[in-house]
C-alpha cells in the first residue's frame, strides 16, 4: 500500500514508530481537499474588501500547511525544536507577506488592485514619483507641485474683454438676440445657434454642419465657448477676432446664404423692434444698424461665453478638483509635449500648427491655411484647437473625421509628437481633458424673445 | 471582489516585485522632462541604417528651399526685381540719406548686421533684433510680432519708422523718388500701364519682388535631404536626430525650420528678463498672446547671431540650450548642444552672390531734398 510504503520510508529516517492509523491519514487528506474547495469558493465571494479575502485565503492555507506538517510530516510526534524552527519561519513569511500586502493596499488605487506585476507597475506609474512614504503629506506635496506647474497655463478670465469692442449690457443683449436670430439666414431657419448650440457646449455634434438647403460645409463647427479668447478664428485663422468671424457665415452661400450685407441690413431694418435695440447698443452712431455693428454686438455677447471648469479650481489651489487619474493625465499631457501647442488658459487656440508634424497626415484634401494663402509654408497649417470642453465637442479635427476623444488624443501624440501612447496614458489624458469641461453660463445664454417681423420683412427663401 | 485566478502566485509575484524594486515612495523622481533622448549617451555615430531612416524622416518633414518665393499678388518681372534691388540699397529712402534696407539687413552678411538691435536714424536703437532677409519671403508673417503679412508690406514700414529710416511719411518718400530722374523710367518698366507708378505701394512691391529671390540654396542639410547622407557630419546627424526627438520641430518645422507660427517665449517656464516687450500682444491687444513671438526660421542661423527678438543671446549653443529648457522643459547635455549646433551649422546655404550685387543708383536731380540730420 502506498501509504504504508510512504510511512516506512519516513520511519526509517526519523527513528519513530508508525503511530497513525491509515483512516486518520485519509481523514486528514479529505480535510485538506475540503479546505482547498473552501479557498476556491471564498475567492468568489466578497468578504468585505480585498484585504479580508486575502486574509481568509492565507488563514485557510496556514491551516492546511499545519495539517500537512503535523500529520504527514510527523511534526506532531517530532522533537519540539523542529516544530519551533518551522513555526518561526512560517511566522516570518507571514509577517513579510502581511506587511507587503498592507503597503500595496495603501499604494494602489482601488480599481488597480490586481496583484500582477503589470498591475502594480501600472499603478506605480500612475502614482508617479512621490517624495515621501507618508500618504497624506506626500500626496499634498505632489499635488502642490503639479498645481504650480499647471499655473503656467494661466487663469481663465471671467470675460474676454476687448478695448476695441467694450461690452455694455445693451450691446450684449442685442448680440444675444442676433445670435439666435434665424432671420439672418436666407431660409429663416438658421442662426448662429444652429451650428454653435449654446445648450450643447457651443457646437452641434455634427462632422460638418448642414447649412442652407442642408448643404454641408467642409469643416467642423468649433465651439463658440471661450472662442473669443483665441488669437484667431476659423480653422485656418482667417478672421482675427469673434467680431470679424461672426459676419462670415451669414453671407456664406453654404451656411446662412444671405445675398449681401445690404440684404441683411434691410431684413433688420424691416423688423420694428431692432432699431431701438441697435440705438441702445451703439448710442453714438447716427445709423446704428450696420453690418459692422452686427459683428460688434454678437462679438460682445460671445466674449462672455466663458466656462470655468474643475481645472480652474485646481489651478487656484484646490487639489481635490482633479481626481488622481486626472492629475496623472495632466502630468502626462505636459511630459508627452502636448503643451507645445495646447498652452495658455484655453489649452490652444492661439497658434497655427502643421497637422502631420512628425509624419504626414493621411488626409490632405483640406490643406488648411494654404488654401487661403497659397504659401507652401502654410500647407496643412491649421489653428491648434482649444481644449476647453473638448470632451463635449466631438467629433474632432477640422473635418470632424475622428469621433472619439481617445482616438483623437492617440492620433495627436502619434502624428504630432512621434509618441505612441499606451492605453493607460491615453485614458489618463482623456480623464484630464474631462476636467476642462466647464459650467455654461445658463442665464446668459437663455434664448431671448425676438421682435416680430414687420410688414416689409422679406419672406423666407428656402431655395 | 478578488478576481485573480491564482491569488497565491500573484501575491508572491507582487511581493517579490516590491522586494526587488523598493517601495513606491522611494522611486527616484524620474519624469519625461529629464529623459531627453541621448541624455547621457555616448556620442557614437549613427549606424548607416539609422542615418537612412533619419534622412527619410527629415525629407518628409522639412524639404529644400525653393529658388524663389512666388506670390500670387506680386508677379516677379525682371524689371520689377531690378528696381527692387536698387531700392533695397537706396539710402535716399532715409531722412539722413545714410540708411538703406541693406544697412541692417546686409546681404553680404547673411542678411543681418550682427547687432543686438540696429542703429537707425541718428544712431537710435530699436527694441528688436533685425532678422535676416534671406528666405524671409517664405515666412507666413513678417516682423517678430507678425504685424506685416508679406515682405511687400514689411518693406515700406521701416522707411517711415522714426527710429529707423525716419522719413516723415509716404508722400515724402514719393517726393524723393520722383525727384531722382533715373527712377521714373525704372518704375514705369516695373509697373507698366500705371499713370503714376512712383508710389510707396510700388516701392513695397518692387522691394518685395527682389526679396522673393533672396533664397539660400544648397546647404549641407539640403544635400542631406536630397539623399547625400555624408553631407552631414556624424555630429550634425546626431544633432538632427536630437532636434527632432527633443521636440524642436514642434515649432521649427517645414523647409524654413520655422517662420510659420507664433509661440510663447517661456512656454514651460517663464523666460528670464523678458522686459516690457510683450510681442504679438502689442499688435493684437489680446492678453492671451502676451510674449508670443514669431518662431524664426533657422536657415543660416549660425551666421545670424545674436539671437531672439531682443538679440539678448550671442551664442548659438546657449540659445539652443535655453530653448530646450524654457520651451520644452528639457535639459540638454553638453554633447547634445554640440551636436545640435553642428546640425544648425549645416543649415547655412550659399548666398546668391550675383543676385545681391549692389547696382548703380541713379543720381539725384536738382529738386532732390538734401539729407537731414534733424
Amino acid at each position: 500500500m502506498a501509504d504504508t510504503h510512504h510511512n516506512d520510508e519516513l520511519a526509517a529516517d526519523d527513528h519513530h514508530p508508525h503511530v497513525v492509523s491509515t483512516t486518520f491519514l485519509v481523514g486528514v487528506f479529505v480535510a485538506l481537499l475540503v479546505l482547498t474547495v473552501v479557498t476556491v469558493l471564498a475567492s468568489y465571494l466578497d468578504l468585505g474588501g480585498r484585504s479580508t479575502n486575502i486574509f481568509v485565503a492565507v488563514l485557510i492555507a496556514t491551516v492546511k500547511a499545519t495539517l500537512v506538517a503535523l500529520f504527514f510530516m510527523h511534526l506532531r510526534w517530532d522533537k519540539p525544536f523542529n516544530a519551533i524552527v518551522l513555526v518561526g519561519s512560517l511566522g516570518m513569511v507571514g509577517l513579510f507577506l502581511g506587511i507587503s500586502t498592507l503597503d500595496m493596499l495603501e499604494a494602489i488605487p482601488e480599481r488597480d488592485r490586481e496583484f500582477s506585476a503589470e498591475g502594480i507597475k501600472r499603478a506605480r506609474d500612475r502614482l508617479g514619483p512621490r517624495p515621501g512614504h507618508e500618504t497624506g503629506a506626500a500626496d499634498d506635496e505632489a499635488a502642490k507641485q503639479l498645481i504650480q506647474q499647471a499655473q503656467m497655463f494661466g487663469a481663465l478670465p471671467a470675460a474676454f474683454e476687448s478695448k476695441k469692442n467694450p461690452a455694455t449690457p445693451a450691446k450684449v443683449e442685442l448680440g444675444r438676440m442676433l445670435y439666435y436670430e434665424t432671420r439672418l439666414s436666407k431660409s429663416h431657419q438658421i442662426s448662429c445657434n444652429t451650428c454653435h448650440d449654446l445648450a450643447k457646449f457651443g457646437d452641434d455634434g455634427q462632422k460638418t454642419s448642414p447649412g442652407h438647403r442642408g448643404q454641408l460645409g467642409t469643416r467642423n463647427s468649433p465651439t463658440v465657448y471661450n472662442a473669443a479668447g483665441q488669437s484667431m478664428q476659423f480653422w485656418d485663422g482667417r478672421a482675427a477676432d469673434v467680431e470679424q468671424q461672426a459676419l462670415g457665415p451669414i453671407l456664406n452661400p453654404v451656411e446662412m446664404a444671405m445675398g449681401s450685407e445690404d440684404d441683411v441690413l434691410s431684413v433688420l431694418r424691416s423688423i420694428p423692434g431692432y432699431a431701438e435695440k441697435f440705438k441702445a447698443a451703439f448710442p453714438e452712431a447716427q445709423d446704428p444698424i450696420t453690418y459692422h455693428n452686427i459683428g460688434q454686438a454678437i462679438g460682445a455677447f460671445e466674449r462672455l461665453l466663458v466656462t470655468p471648469a474643475p481645472f480652474d479650481r485646481f489651478v487656484e489651489g484646490d487639489a481635490s478638483a482633479l481626481t488622481p487619474q486626472q492629475q496623472k493625465g495632466l502630468q502626462t499631457f505636459m511630459q508627452v509635449g502636448c503643451t507645445a501647442c495646447h498652452m495658455g488658459p484655453l489649452f490652444g487656440g492661439n497658434i497655427m500648427q502643421k497637422l502631420g508634424l512628425r509624419k504626414p497626415w493621411p488626409d490632405t484634401k483640406d490643406q488648411g491655411k494654404f488654401e487661403e494663402t497659397g504659401n507652401p509654408g502654410d500647407k496643412m497649417m491649421f489653428k491648434t484647437s482649444q481644449l476647453r470642453n473638448i470632451a463635449k465637442t466631438a467629433p474632432y479635427y477640422h473635418d470632424g473625421s475622428v469621433e472619439t476623444l481617445d482616438e483623437a488624443v492617440r492620433l495627436m501624440a502619434d502624428y504630432q509628437l512621434g509618441t505612441q501612447l499606451t492605453d493607460e496614458q491615453t485614458a489618463d489624458i482623456v480623464a484630464f481633458l474631462e476636467s476642462l469641461t466647464g459650467e455654461v453660463p445658463a442665464d446668459l445664454i437663455k434664448e431671448p424673445e425676438l421682435p416680430p417681423s414687420g410688414p416689409d420683412t422679406p419672406k423666407p427663401d428656402p431655395n | 471582489m478578488f478576481s485573480s485566478r491564482r491569488p497565491w502566485s500573484a501575491l508572491l509575484t507582487g511581493a517579490l516585485t516590491f522586494a526587488l524594486t523598493g517601495c513606491p515612495g522611494e522611486q527616484p523622481a524620474k519624469t519625461g522632462d529629464t529623459t531627453g533622448p541621448g541624455s547621457g549617451e555616448a556620442s557614437a555615430a549613427l549606424s548607416t541604417d539609422e542615418v537612412k531612416k533619419l534622412q527619410e524622416m527629415a525629407s518628409g518633414m522639412f524639404g529644400p528651399v525653393p529658388a524663389v518665393a512666388e506670390a500670387a499678388g506680386n508677379e516677379l518681372t525682371p524689371a520689377k526685381v531690378d528696381l527692387g534691388r536698387m531700392l533695397y540699397f537706396e539710402t535716399r529712402l532715409s531722412k539722413a540719406q545714410d540708411i538703406s534696407c541693406n544697412s541692417c539687413h546686409d546681404l553680404a552678411k547673411f542678411g543681418v548686421d550682427g547687432e543686438k538691435t540696429s542703429p537707425g536714424h541718428e544712431g537710435q536703437r530699436g527694441t528688436r533684433n533685425s532678422p535676416t532677409v534671406y528666405n524671409a519671403a517664405f515666412h507666413s508673417s513678417q516682423f517678430w510680432d507678425g504685424r506685416a503679412a508679406t515682405v511687400e508690406e514689411q518693406a515700406t514700414m521701416p522707411i517711415t519708422n522714426p527710429v529707423e529710416m525716419a522719413m516723415a511719411d509716404d508722400a515724402a518718400v514719393e517726393t524723393v523718388l520722383r525727384s531722382i530722374p533715373g527712377y521714373g523710367a525704372k518704375f514705369g518698366e516695373a509697373f507698366p500701364g500705371q499713370e503714376q507708378p512712383v508710389t510707396m505701394a510700388n516701392v513695397g512691391q518692387a522691394i518685395g519682388a527682389f526679396e522673393r529671390g533672396l533664397t539660400t540654396q544648397n546647404a549641407p542639410f539640403d544635400r542631406f535631404l536630397a539623399g547625400e547622407t555624408a553631407a552631414l557630419s556624424p555630429a550634425a546627424q546626431r544633432g538632427l536626430k536630437a532636434f527632432v526627438d527633443v521636440g524642436c520641430i514642434q515649432c521649427h518645422m517645414g523647409p524654413q525650420l520655422g517662420g510659420n507660427l507664433f509661440q510663447k517665449l517661456g512656454l514651460r517656464k517663464p523666460w528670464p528678463n523678458l522686459g516690457d516687450d510683450t510681442g504679438r500682444a502689442e499688435v493684437t491687444d489680446n492678453a492671451m498672446e502676451k510674449y508670443f513671438f514669431k518662431v524664426p526660421g533657422l536657415r543660416n542661423v549660425a551666421q545670424t547671431a545674436p539671437y531672439l527678438h531682443d538679440g539678448s543671446v550671442a551664442d548659438l549653443g546657449e540659445v539652443s540650450r535655453m530653448m530646450a529648457e524654457y520651451q520644452l522643459g528639457q535639459q540638454l547635455t553638453d554633447a547634445q548642444v554640440a551636436d545640435m549646433v553642428a546640425f544648425l551649422e549645416s543649415l547655412t546655404g550659399e548666398l546668391p552672390a550675383e543676385y545681391v550685387q549692389k547696382p548703380d543708383l541713379p543720381e539725384s536731380g536738382p529738386d532732390t531734398p538734401a539729407a537731414q540730420q534733424d
